[in-house]
């Protein structure tokens, strides 16, 4: 995936197919979890008083459930393919990168949970293996395509 | 979180950097943001910027304190709004809480 153009609107990449099907792979398995995030086994224990946990369940359930429908929308919106060619064009507007990244980061933390919370090292290592190739590609490309989209906002 | 190569930025206190209670009678809490070893450092320092409206070097300080002591106190606000940003940082996938301050 590269950048191919941008303007004041929008930024425009060049995925090749695989790409292109591994970022819907990626945007459809968003949310991973509706409401927040269990603490992690890496925190440090910290205080347990926070919101009420149903009213932030609640919240973050609604707020995911609208971001799913941007998620649909978006990739509706996408041009469609050339024909005689592998290479697809995948076009984000400015006004949908953050929601982008907000998506993309969700994935991979649902992704990270999903695989036991490892460490990036040494506990990575551990996990690897056939039956977890599918969350390991999402962590490694939804990464991969939040930095892109970090480095292009932050290009500005 | 993960370890992405960010600037180096002079040491700041909470008090001087975090966001503070705009009525002082009123209870304060404090917002904490945890550590992990999963979210990207740019990111949290654009979460930062958007939540709070913080510039670039506030924000890269802050997610630094975050990455390099396990946690930075973000904000200290009455008990509502602390909640609206425990629930904005959340909705970023952000491990955050709020408590009393002490």
């Amino acid at each position: 995936m590269k950048r191919i153009s941008r303007d004041d609107e929008k930024v425009v990449f060049e995925l090749t197919d695989a790409e292109r099907q591994i970022l819907r792979f990626i945007l459809q398995s968003y949310p991973m979890q509706r409401g927040a995030w269990p603490e992690h086994p890496k925190a440090p224990q910290p205080s347990p008083m926070g919101p009420d946990p149903e009213l932030l369940n609640a919240e973050l359930a609604a707020f995911k459930t609208s971001l799913q429908d941007r998620v649909a929308t978006f990739l509706s919106e996408q041009p469609a393919p050339h024909p005689t060619s592998d290479v697809r064009c995948l076009v984000i507007h400015w006004k949908d990168a953050d929601w982008l990244l907000q998506v993309l980061n969700e994935v991979r933390v649902g992704t990270w949970y999903a695989l036991g919370c490892p460490d990036e090292n040494c506990e990575m290592a551990a996990v690897r293996g056939p039956e977890t190739w599918t969350h390991l590609l999402r962590l490694e490309f939804a990464g991969a395509f939040q930095g892109l989209l970090l480095h292009e906002l932050e290009s500005d | 979180m993960s370890d992405i190569e960010t600037p180096v930025l002079p040491p700041q206190t909470d008090e001087q950097t975090a966001t503070k209670p705009k009525d002082s009678r009123a209870p304060a809490y404090v917002v904490i943001v945890w550590n992990d070893p999963i979210n990207l450092m740019p990111f949290v320092t654009r979460v930062f910027r958007r939540v709070f409206g913080w510039d670039q070097k506030k924000a890269e300080h802050h997610m630094l304190e975050v990455h390099r002591q396990g946690k930075s106190v973000v904000a200290k606000e009455s008990l509502e709004k602390a909640e609206s940003y425990v629930h904005q940082l959340q909705s970023f996938s952000l491990h955050a809480t709020m408590e009393p301050e002490q």
